[in-house]
């Protein structure tokens, strides 16, 4: 254990004032330097010394970790000296990085529909199990656009998996607007995500979800502007308005985020 | 093979849930200070057969590592562990057992220790606990 711990014992005799009377103790010297005192209990050359330390507990060491042991006679009241470590190392005292409010700064790409798109994030997490976060990014066929998600997860040490509901917002390409789609065009994402913590800044973000079209019978429109006729079939998007909606949509996603934990 | 299961399950849902430790320390004397330990960790990933109980609080400066044949408690501020053993204590009650549990091949530690010692330089030593650490 002291080996372990890169201890470095002290034997301190205290209160020697009068005692006149001796007692043999064996003092083992560690290559590490570290020194222990005691009752000898077994000396096996070449293999180990035991001894019984002051304080009662029984210290076996090997023989190559042996820097020197050798019988030394010395006060009785030395003998039953007091036993310091030092360099115990300190527990670490930092609560789990998730237990602890943060805001988070990342980047993200992925998947969306057929198409990549890649951004940035920014997250407000007061507790370990809630997350608002922003994005904001660009890539596929609708261009800019922003999103707004809510999650709520379960921490299991330095993992964390929960669900995401967020809307966002994509700007809607002028050769889709020019055949009559709206100019926005609204999500709402339903989304699963891992959280993976590494060390205690980084944060990996594995998440998939689906996005749903708000637009009422605006994917329809925007459907019949495609730029190819195979985009909607492609996408296995019905392109003829539902009689429920008038239109929708179904995207699935996926995407990687690494971001950075400020505490706060 | 549906208690073996299950038995498993309960082994990781142990283990996913974490250390446990209730109880209280104080110290009467030269140095005096209280510790309600929060956190404990089995001593067994550093090497040692025992536990190491102490608080999640950067600010906190006690610690207590239980061993079968002792204990190590913190002097706090000095950077110093000083060692109790039977000698020092007129109650040194201490419980270590393996609680059948593993995680990542190392087995975790559940028991208990009650504690009654003194030491010139700490005081007298007090308290109690009960714990399961991983």
């Amino acid at each position: 254990m002291m080996r372990r711990a890169s201890a470095v014992c002290i034997v301190l005799a205290l209160a020697a004032s009068a005692s006149a009377r001796e007692a043999w103790v064996e003092i083992v010297e560690l290559a590490d330097g570290s020194v222990y005192q005691g009752t000898l209990v077994e000396r096996v050359p070449s293999d180990h010394v035991t001894i019984e330390l002051a304080g009662g507990g029984i210290r076996r060491f090997e023989w190559a970790e042996i820097k020197e042991a050798h019988e030394a006679r010395v006060r009785e009241s030395t003998a039953r000296s007091e036993v310091y470590v030092q360099n115990w190392p300190e527990p670490d005292r930092r609560p789990p990085v998730l237990s602890q409010p943060h805001l988070t700064a990342g980047i993200a790409a992925g998947i969306g529909g057929p198409e990549g798109y890649f951004g940035v994030t920014g997250g407000w997490e007061p507790s370990s199990w809630f997350e608002l976060e922003v994005g904001a990014g660009t890539g596929g066929t609708f261009g800019p656009a922003l999103a707004e998600t809510v999650r709520l997860g379960l921490p299991l040490f330095t993992v964390r998996v929960g669900l995401g509901v967020g809307l966002s917002q994509n700007l809607v390409g002028g050769s889709y607007t020019s055949q009559g789609a709206p100019p926005i065009a609204h999500w709402l994402n339903l989304e699963s995500f891992t959280d993976f913590v590494l060390g205690r800044r980084w944060l990996l973000r594995w998440n998939m979800g689906s996005g749903h079209l708000l637009n009422s019978g605006g994917f329809a429109v925007m459907c019949r502007g495609a730029r190819a006729p195979s985009d909607c079939t492609d996408w296995g998007i019905p392109t003829t308005p539902s009689s429920a909606g008038g239109g929708w949509a179904f995207d699935l996603y996926g995407s990687v985020r690494l971001g950075w934990l400020f505490d706060i | 093979m549906a208690l073996r299961h299950l038995s498993a399950l309960a082994a990781a849902l142990a283990a996913a849930c974490g250390s446990s430790v209730a109880g209280s320390f104080q110290t009467i004397g030269p140095s005096s200070w209280r510790l309600a330990p929060d956190t404990c960790a089995s001593g067994l990933h550093r090497g040692y057969l025992g536990v190491d109980l102490y608080r999640l609080d950067p600010d906190d400066d006690t610690e207590l590592v239980i061993e079968s044949g002792g204990v190590l408690a913190r002097l706090p501020g000095r950077g110093l562990m000083v060692r109790l053993g039977t000698a020092d204590c007129r109650v040194l009650d201490v419980d270590l057992h393996p609680n059948g549990v593993k995680v990542n091949g190392v087995p975790a530690l559940a028991g208990s220790v009650t504690l009654d010692c003194e030491r010139s330089e700490l005081g007298r030593l007090t308290g109690q606990a009960r714990f399961s650490c991983y």
